[in-house]
Parts: structure tokens; C-alpha cells; sequence
């Protein structure tokens, strides 16, 4: 692990109160030279393949040859199993180690998907994790996995979106993960999100029946590259009365001393950032707050392992032309303003598709307001004040289902220092609001 | 009391609120349904002081939307009333941490968003997020083989023991007998409604069941009860 720190962007502090400074912490993962050091954990996959009628034709096709794609990714001590659903869930093959034999059976058992009815998404998940937990159930070291891929709205079993949340969560604390891939413009964004989210992995986006195949086959290699999964980044504060904000809207929760966040997992030569934004009480000039953290993670098929941080600290400032003086941090500053931005963004775009037009357009003058004062110096924040600038305007009407996903991809990505698999994609957010 | 009726219209230039935030607010069960329905529905007191004190909820930062429900069931319609027509101070009920740290406010010279009008980036509001609060699961002390058996086997919740589960189970329930969400109807003559206490001062009142329909508003109460009952 290298620059593994905590950071903040200014360190001088106010002493009659009310500062504002982000602190970040970070983590980075060593580089792929190292791979073949590590053998990686064997991976019990279920894909879960929604099957309903709106797959009918070319997305159930590329979902048939993704999977197919997987299957010949995956190795020997690895296990595919297929659920497809639509209201009912049908177990296509289950744990099928993927040998040379196992991969051909595989292949001729895809061929077998064909499109039926209504979406009962929960009933195809639990399904395709019930697989993948029981494969993996008494023997340690094996990654379970459960891909969701699913371009519908669920209209049967569990619906609700908080209820799926806590499923999904709890499975994550039991060693089963969730990533989904929403196809089309059709998806609900909210059952998907959460599902991904709280299962410790992504919601992401295929457009094209072709990008269904890229997406798929991009996370499997996250997958097996994954350094560092179930991320917990717990922060002890230094004093009462901090008021601490995750920028980026990650799962947080309140401890005894102070926050834990969830980061989900980090690829192997990546670096994740966890940007915290702080309101600090009033304090005695010279005298300082400081900040400790420590990260919990797990490695895939590992026990958890806990990294202590050294210490950080706000200074209260002897005095007013220190504090107006003080250097900033520009580079960190630079991701606080690409974070705080695609915040902006995903609300949005949430807010829009809820026909709130002009509470969304005044929440982003509101937020440019501010957005912009923060940004006055930093290298590279114009873009983002006019991508702003313009989502201001555009918010006012309703903009297309596309546009929204795809605001919301952009941000879901900036949020989790994900990249994007699709081959022919530009991250435009102009093109996404006309 | 006042008798005073509101359009919609009026409750939007009054409060500030869009119609579809009211509506939105009427759907969340923070706000009572309308006196009458249709283009010329009418509004009373009790909404207009609601949506003020929403307001001014609102102008200090976001909240979850359970926690405003509790606030809104705790607090008694006086106490609501004055704090939506400024007689009281909003920071005497002030729930949300640092809301009462000594001389807390956004002052002008610093990058802090205001919470006027602003979003707020707290992961911790449930609101802003579905799902977002369920995020920390509680320790595992099952397998996850267990948890979906237990969780598809018709009947038992997932989670023994937890209201909200239960809560969750029999709206489930609930919403089997009483399929579609529909609006309101009128009241007809003579129909027989049945009340379930959940508090001396909170009663559940429901028409049309019977038998297991009955049982399952029962369930809802007595887990509306622990939930009410528990220390967020």
C-alpha cells in the first residue's frame, strides 16, 4: 500500500468557528506488475440474466454472447452459474466449474435463453445468490459473486427500493457481492443502484446491445483484479460540534467517535478517494483538531485486514492574514470540485425525472453559487463551472430518459473512481443534456 | 381553530412548495390528504401550518424522512403551528447533530454551501437516497445461504425480531388485499371502520377488512408500536 493518507486541502482553520475544509483520505493499491506475486481468489459468478419481453431480440442476444464471453474468461477453479428470470426464475446451470468441458457445456446451455414475460428482479437475484452462497458455503478463500444484468423495471416480488437495500447489504456482510448492469433506457435506476451499491459493487450502464458485451466483460476483469473489497474507511473525531458531510454521497453511518464510510473495493494500480467535507467548531488560536482514520478492508478470499493512518490536523490560526494566506492544496481541491460536481449532477438529474424542473434549476444556482467561489484558482475547474452553467438551464425542461441515465453514470463512475467499459464512450456531459 | 380552505395554488405561493412537492409530501403521509378532491380540492389550516414548519425544517438542512415523520407525530399541532408562523424557534426541537453546537451557522466568508436552499451531501439522510441508511447491515450472525432461505421461505421475515421487517411484512401483506395504490375515496354512509391503537394518542383506522385483513393491520400497529417506541 502506498500514499495511504489523510490529507486536507487547507490546514489553517478559523478560531471563531464555522470553517469549512475537506479532508481526504486516501488509499492506493500496489500495480499489476505485482499480480503475479498474488494468485488470485477462485470465484464462484452467478450471472443473472433478465429475460423479460423487453429483452426480446438483440439485448438477450448480447447477453447470451457476454456471457459466453465470461465463461471463456474464467478459470478452471472458477464457477459460472446462470439464472435468467422474468416472473418466473429458472436456474439455467449452476456452479459449473469452468474447465475446458465446462466451459463447451456452458456455451451449449446459453443457447437455450429465450424471452418470456414479467420482471420479478428479486426473486432472480436471490436466486442467482442463493447459488453462488451455497457453492461457496464451508470453503474459504472463494469470492462470491452475482452479476445482475436487467434492462426493466421490476413489476413483481420485492419492489421497493430501501427493502432491497438491506437485503442486499446484509448479503455483502455475509460474503456476497452484487454489481448490476442496466441495459437500455428502461432500467430503474433506483432498484439497481441500490442493489450494486449496497452489495458492494456498481450500477452500470449499457446502451447497445454491443456495450452490453464491453460492460460485461470490463467488470469481470475488475473482478479478477480486485486488490481490496468491502472498503471501510472509519474517521475518529477530534471534537464535538464537527459537522461532517460525505461529498459524493457515500454510504456512511455514524459511530461513537465519529463516521464510517463504505468505498466498496479498489482495483489493483488504482488509487480511491474518500473527500469529507468538515465544518469545524470555534477553538483557542494555536491550538489544533486532530484527525485520525484507519481502513478496514478485506482481500477477495481473505480475512480483514486494518490499515492505522497517521494523524492529521486543522491549526486554529493565530491570526486573520495567515488564515487568508494559506496555501491550498490544489490538486486535492481540484477532486473535491469534481466530486461536489458530479454530486450537483446526479441530483439533478434525480429531481428531473421527479418533474421537479425549477427546484432542480435553483438547486444548481444555488450549489454554482458556491461551487464556483470554491473553485476561483484551481487549474481545470472551468469546464465543470460551465458544464454547470449550462445543467442550470437545461434542468428546466424535462430532459430525455438517455440524458438522466447517463448524467447518473457519470456521476455513479466519478463517485467510486471507476472507469467506463464502454469501447465508444466520451464522458460529454453537454451531449447528455440535449 | 380557523376554518380557512386553501387551493392548491394558494398553498403554493404561500409556502413556496410546488404542487407536486405537496402532493409528493401527501403521498409520504407528512401531510394530511386534501378536504375534497378533484381540480377544486381544498387545503386546510393544518396543511398550510405543516408545510410552513416543513419549510423551516427544511431551511436548516436536510433530514430524514423518518426522522420528520417522528418529528411530525410528536409534536403537537400548536407547537407545529407556532414554529410555522415564527412564534418558536425551530432550533427548540432541533434533532439533527450540530444543529445545536454553540454558534453554529454558514458565515459568508467561507465555501460552505448554504443550507438554504441547499443540497445536502450527508450520506447519512436516509432521504436523499433509498437505500443509503440500510447501507451498514448488521453484524452477519448467519450464513448468507440462511439469510435468503430464511428471507424466501413464505411467512418469516429476514431479520427476526426487527420492526421494520415485520412493518415491511405486513404492508406486503396489506398491499396483497388491497392491490394498486388508489386515491382516496369518499366516505360512504354507514361503512364500518375498524381502529387499531398503536399509542394512547396514535390510532390506526382502516375500512373494508376483515378476518386475516384485520390481522395484518394489527401486525402493522404492533410494529408501528416498536418502531415509534425505539431510540433513533
Amino acid at each position: 500500500m502506498k500514499r495511504t493518507a489523510i490529507r486536507f486541502d487547507r490546514s489553517l482553520i478559523n478560531p471563531k468557528g464555522d470553517s469549512v475544509r475537506y479532508l481526504e483520505v486516501s488509499m492506493d493499491s500496489p500495480g499489476p506488475e505485482r499480480r503475479s506475486k498474488r494468485k488470485r481468489a477462485p470465484m464462484d459468478l452467478a450471472l443473472v440474466i433478465d429475460r423479460s419481453g423487453s429483452m426480446r431480440g438483440e439485448p438477450l442476444a448480447a447477453a447470451r454472447e457476454a456471457a459466453r464471453g465470461v465463461a471463456q474468461q474464467l478459470r478452471a477453479k472458477d464457477t459460472l452459474s446462470v439464472v435468467v428470470f422474468d416472473d418466473c426464475v429458472d436456474t439455467l446451470f449452476e456452479g459449473l466449474a469452468m474447465t475446458k468441458a465446462g466451459k463447451t457445456r456452458a456455451d451449449a446451455l446459453l443457447a437455450g435463453i429465450h424471452s418470456g414475460g414479467m420482471t420479478c428482479l428479486s426473486d432472480g437475484w436471490l436466486q442467482g445468490a442463493e447459488t453462488v452462497a451455497g457453492l461457496g458455503e464451508g470453503e474459504d478463500g472463494r469470492r462470491s459473486q452475482v452479476i445482475l444484468l436487467s434492462d426493466g423495471h421490476a413489476n413483481q416480488g420485492i419492489l421497493d427500493p430501501r427493502e432491497l437495500a438491506e437485503h442486499s447489504a446484509a448479503l455483502r456482510e455475509r460474503g456476497v457481492y452484487t454489481t448490476c448492469v442496466g441495459i437500455g433506457d428502461g432500467y430503474s435506476p433506483e432498484q439497481l443502484s441500490v442493489l450494486s451499491e449496497n452489495g458492494g459493487g456498481l450500477l452500470h450502464r449499457a446502451e447497445r446491445p454491443q456495450e452490453i458485451i464491453e460492460v460485461l466483460m470490463g467488470e469481470l476483469d475488475e473482478l479478477m483484479n480486485t486488490y481490496a473489497e468491502d472498503i471501510k474507511v472509519d474517521v475518529f473525531l477530534p471534537a464535538h460540534g464537527i459537522l461532517v458531510e460525505c461529498v459524493g454521497e457515500l454510504p456512511t453511518s455514524r459511530t461513537e467517535s465519529g463516521v464510517r464510510c463504505h468505498l466498496g473495493s479498489i482495483i489493483e494500480g488504482r488509487q480511491r478517494h474518500l473527500i469529507l467535507r468538515l465544518t469545524c467548531p470555534r477553538g483557542e488560536p494555536q491550538s489544533s483538531l486532530d484527525f485520525k482514520a484507519r481502513i478496514v478492508f478485506k482481500r477477495p478470499g481473505g480475512s480483514e485486514e486494518v490499515i492505522e493512518l497517521d494523524p492529521a490536523s486543522l491549526e486554529f490560526s493565530g491570526s486573520r492574514e495567515a488564515l487568508r494566506k494559506q496555501k491550498r492544496d490544489k490538486e486535492l481541491s481540484l477532486r473535491v470540485a469534481e466530486l461536489w460536481q458530479s454530486d450537483v449532477v446526479r441530483k439533478a438529474s434525480g429531481m428531473n425525472r421527479d418533474g421537479e424542473y425549477r427546484e432542480a434549476s435553483r438547486m444548481v444556482r444555488t450549489q454554482l453559487a458556491f461551487f464556483s467561489r470554491y473553485c476561483y484558482g484551481i487549474p481545470g475547474t472551468s469546464k465543470l463551472i460551465s458544464e454547470l452553467e449550462l445543467l442550470q438551464d437545461r434542468v428546466r425542461r424535462e430532459l430525455s430518459e438517455r440524458g438522466r441515465k447517463e448524467m447518473h453514470n457519470y456521476a455513479e463512475l466519478r463517485r467510486y473512481s471507476k472507469p467506463e467499459h464502454r469501447v465508444h464512450y466520451s464522458p460529454d456531459l453537454d451531449s447528455f443534456m440535449n | 381553530m380557523s376554518t380557512r380552505k386553501y387551493t392548491l395554488k394558494e398553498l403554493e405561493s404561500r409556502t413556496g412548495f410546488g404542487s407536486r412537492t405537496i402532493r409528493n409530501y401527501i403521498d409520504k403521509g407528512l401531510l394530511p390528504g386534501a378536504y375534497s378532491r378533484g381540480r377544486y380540492a381544498s387545503y386546510g389550516q393544518e396543511h398550510l401550518d405543516r408545510l410552513l414548519f416543513l419549510r423551516k425544517l427544511k431551511n436548516r438542512g436536510k433530514l430524514p424522512l423518518d426522522e420528520v415523520r417522528r418529528l411530525l407525530l410528536q409534536l403537537a399541532p400548536e407547537k407545529i403551528k407556532a414554529i410555522a408562523h415564527g412564534q418558536e424557534d425551530i432550533a427548540s426541537i432541533a434533532s439533527k447533530p450540530h444543529w445545536d453546537a454553540p454558534g453554529h451557522q454558514y458565515p459568508e466568508d467561507e465555501h460552505a454551501p448554504s443550507h438554504e436552499e441547499a443540497m445536502d451531501f450527508c450520506s447519512m439522510d436516509s432521504d436523499s437516497k433509498p437505500g443509503a441508511s440500510d447501507y451498514p447491515a448488521p453484524p452477519a450472525a448467519d450464513s448468507a445461504l440462511d439469510y435468503i432461505r430464511r428471507l424466501r421461505s413464505p411467512g418469516s421475515p429476514a431479520e427476526p425480531g426487527r420492526s421494520d421487517s415485520r412493518l415491511r411484512q405486513a404492508a406486503r401483506q396489506l398491499r396483497q388485499i388491497t392491490p394498486g395504490h388508489h386515491p382516496p375515496t369518499r366516505r360512504a354512509k354507514g361503512e364500518w371502520w375498524a381502529a387499531i391503537e398503536v399509542t394512547p394518542d396514535i390510532e390506526l383506522r382502516a375500512r373494508g377488512l376483515d378476518g386475516d385483513d384485520l390481522a395484518a393491520l394489527e401486525s402493522i400497529a404492533d410494529a408501528f408500536r416498536a418502531l415509534i417506541s425505539r431510540d433513533f
